[in-house]
């Protein structure tokens, strides 16, 4: 069995509750080394989970030798840290926002790629299995060409974006070590914005895996009645080949309401209707609606839509092990979810459309 | 019982499919009066639905002065006919899109103020039981300040924007839909916006009371000469964003209807789609949540695509001769909703055009 060394790049909130308690039991992965801000956090995580090695500098991590890094910091930090592990031919899973530039973004893709290493861009619903046979359905042409893309998101992430307590006291999950630290999601220079990057770079990412498509020129409003950064985007885009569509997310439900996303395919040959639910009273859903009268609808049961919080960190120590050779969260969705993003910002700052 | 003489402009396809039946069965209606081109056609409708007056001059059924006027005209013409009753102080039930200009539905709606005369939109959803509770919900405030709206609207009118009609599925018909009243970008003004986003526009302004000020908005005809595909994205008064997307697409399927609406308080969510389902996913003041209230499990009949179906009839046209006889004084598409339907349009076609943010 081929054992792999991992290094992690930041670990506040989301890499000790979900990286590191997935992977530590994997008898293939190391857990070689750790880096964070912070010495009394650093060694309470490398006391936590036996890390051979731990730094508060990530070049230092960088120089191990390791086979892949996994960078979950702020927002503002990941292509920083990427780059950095990419330049000295490390893989990486990067948690989303890939960046909050489209020229960041589409530098790390392009260094991966000259490089031949794995990029991977950390994203449960991609493991979700009707999300895959979507994929699939949509890569053998069961919509035909696409024409117009709907893509709206909603899940209860108001406090977090308002800088409050988010996850008050013990999370639903268990045990967790640091809770999100306010200012890395609600403060505009740190997270680089709010709903948008927080939470839309989910759903965008989905629809990027479902359909690559070329964004060019984005428009949107933003708006933060009670934030800083903002809680609701009504963003639409252009796409190569006269492709449209619009992007909508939403922080404003209540804290314990389930997650929507809505993702609408509309093609020369028929409609793809895919609802990604997750949490009470979801009715997750795919239907293909065919022009020729062949539709599909497929029965999912009301958990199909939770999102699989392991996939992103297995699929990413099995495709370092040669285990599994597919990257269900490539580097490109990461960069077009970016684009759209970093436009969409750009947009809603200028009041007027911007190119990608 | 109060007798209304009631005038119909533009009798083709829907008018007759739907207004006309229904006003027929209804006994305090008299049909007085139909106006349409092409003397043939005319005639035919005159000895359906017996009226005691036809014209191919729409002038001379306004002159007859009828206690209400259908009209059901191509989409370039709502303005001229509809304007031409109002200043009469004749009552109107307009089809929807109102108009194909901002301009002009403000002028029905203020023209319809001034001479204290009902202005009525045609919009078959209004009715739904569930429709009207979410209006109770929204007049109660039960989600709080409206922060954002975000609303899908797909049909299968695919076929009738591109010009080949539309599959009417065995359903008798005096007259098919004629192509060019949809097709053709002149005739029709727009494509889906007009066609069949209005009833999501309707149907949003009817529960939201807000402002649009500024649209910005992307449009495709991939095999069409009127826009099949739209998304569009307002800014409205008091900072309140929303976004509207619209596809003819899935032939042959039923429509899919979802309104969401967000505010300060929670959000409620408007499905009309196989079934028809209200969600309100609000937060109280005790900062618990409340799901589907006292809708849970809610359904009515689905949506068809005539909004027809019922025995009594097609709504809108029920609720014109409610409001003309007296025997009700609720009108559940006021002008002002088919008036920010248009300004939203208006601004939209613009801005596709200009490629720039376009106020309304």
């Amino acid at each position: 069995m081929k054992k792999i060394k991992l290094g992690f790049i930041g670990a506040g909130w989301w890499a000790t509750s979900n990286h590191m308690p997935i992977l530590v039991d994997r008898e293939d992965v190391i857990f070689d080394s750790v880096c964070r801000l912070g010495e009394t956090e650093l060694n309470q995580v490398k006391e936590k989970f036996g890390f051979q090695f731990a730094t508060e500098n990530y070049h230092e991590l960088l120089d191990r030798e390791l086979d892949g890094v996994i960078v979950s910091s702020p927002h503002t930090l990941h292509f920083e840290h990427s780059k950095a592990a990419l330049l000295r031919g490390i893989n990486v899973l990067c948690e989303k926002p890939m960046t909050t530039s489209s020229e960041q973004s589409r530098e790390l893709v392009d260094i991966a790629e000259k490089n031949n290493l794995h990029l991977m861009m950390s994203h449960g619903w991609h493991y979700t299995p009707f999300v895959q046979k979507a994929k699939n359905l949509i890569d053998q042409g069961i919509i035909g060409d696409i024409e117009s893309i709907v893509c709206h998101m909603a899940s209860p992430t108001r406090e977090l974006l308002e800088g409050k307590d988010f996850l008050r006291g013990a999370d639903a999950s268990g045990e967790i070590m640091f809770s999100p630290e306010s200012n890395t999601w609600a403060d505009p220079v740190q997270a680089g914005g709010g709903y948008g990057y927080a939470q839309m770079s989910h759903s965008l990412a989905l629809t990027f895996l479902l359909v690559n498509v070329q964004p060019k020129e984005v428009f949107a409003y933003m708006s933060s009645p009670t934030s800083k950064v903002e809680l609701y985007d009504s963003i639409v885009a252009k796409f190569e080949n006269g492709i449209i569509g619009s992007f909508s997310g939403s922080s404003g439900i209540p804290g314990d309401s389930g997650f929507q996303v809505q993702i609408n395919l509309f093609g020369n040959e028929g409609t793809l209707l895919l609802y990604v639910e997750w949490g009470p009273s979801s009715k997750p859903r795919f239907e293909i609606l065919r022009h020729d009268g062949k539709h599909q609808k497929f029965d999912l049961d009301s958990e199909a839509g939770n999102y699989l919080a392991d996939g992103p960190p297995n699929n990413f120590a099995d495709l370092l092990t040669g285990k599994n050779p597919e990257n269900w969260a490539p580097g490109y969705v990461g960069l077009r979810s970016t684009e759209i993003l970093s436009t969409a910002y750009k947009s809603s700052v200028s009041g007027k459309p911007e190119k990608v | 019982m109060k007798k209304v003489r009631l005038g119909l402009i533009g009798a083709g396809w829907w008018g007759t499919a739907h207004h006309l039946p229904t006003a027929m069965n209804r006994e305090e209606v008299i049909m007085d009066s139909v106006s349409r081109l092409g003397s043939e056609e005319l005639e035919i409708v005159k000895n359906e639905f017996n009226f005691d007056f036809a014209s191919e001059n729409f002038l001379d059924v306004i002159e007859r002065k009828p206690d209400g006027i259908i009209v059901s005209s191509p989409h370039t013409l709502h303005y001229e006919h509809s304007i031409a009753a109002l200043k009469a102080g004749i009552p109107v039930l307009c089809e929807k899109p109102m108009t194909t200009s901002a301009e002009e539905a403000r002028d029905l709606v203020n023209t319809a103020k001034k001479n204290n005369v009902h202005l009525m939109m045609s919009h078959g959803w209004h009715y739904l039981e569930l429709v009207q509770k979410a209006k109770e919900y929204m007049k109660d405030n039960i989600i709080g300040d409206i922060e954002y709206l975000v609303c899908v609207l797909s049909s299968p009118v695919r076929d009738l924007l591109e010009g080949r009609g539309l599959d009417l599925r065995g359903a008798k018909v005096l007259f098919s839909p004629e192509n060019n009243t949809w097709a053709d970008p002149v005739r029709a003004g727009g494509g889906y916006g007009y066609a069949q986003l209005t009833h999501i526009l309707g149907l949003t302004f009817l529960l939201a009371d807000i402002v649009p000020k500024k649209v910005f908005s992307f449009s495709s005809s991939p095999n069409s000469q009127v826009e099949i595909h739209n998304s569009i994205s307002v800014q409205c008064e008091d900072g309140i964003v929303a976004t509207f997307s619209g596809s003819a697409s899935h032939k042959n399927n039923r429509f899919k209807t979802l309104v969401r609406i967000y505010g300060s308080k929670g959000e409620l969510e408007l499905e009309l789609d196989r079934e028809n389902t209200l969600t309100l996913n609000i937060v109280n003041k005790d900062y618990t949540v409340l799901k589907d209230s006292e809708l849970q499990g809610h359904k009515e009949k689905p949506v068809t695509n005539a909004s027809l179906g019922d025995p009594k009839g097609f709504q809108p046209t029920n609720n014109f001769i409610d409001l003309i006889s007296g025997k009700s004084e609720v009108n559940w598409s006021p002008g002002i909703v088919g008036m920010r339907s248009i300004e939203v349009l208006d601004a939209a076609y613009r801005s596709a055009i200009s490629g720039t943010l376009e106020s309304v």
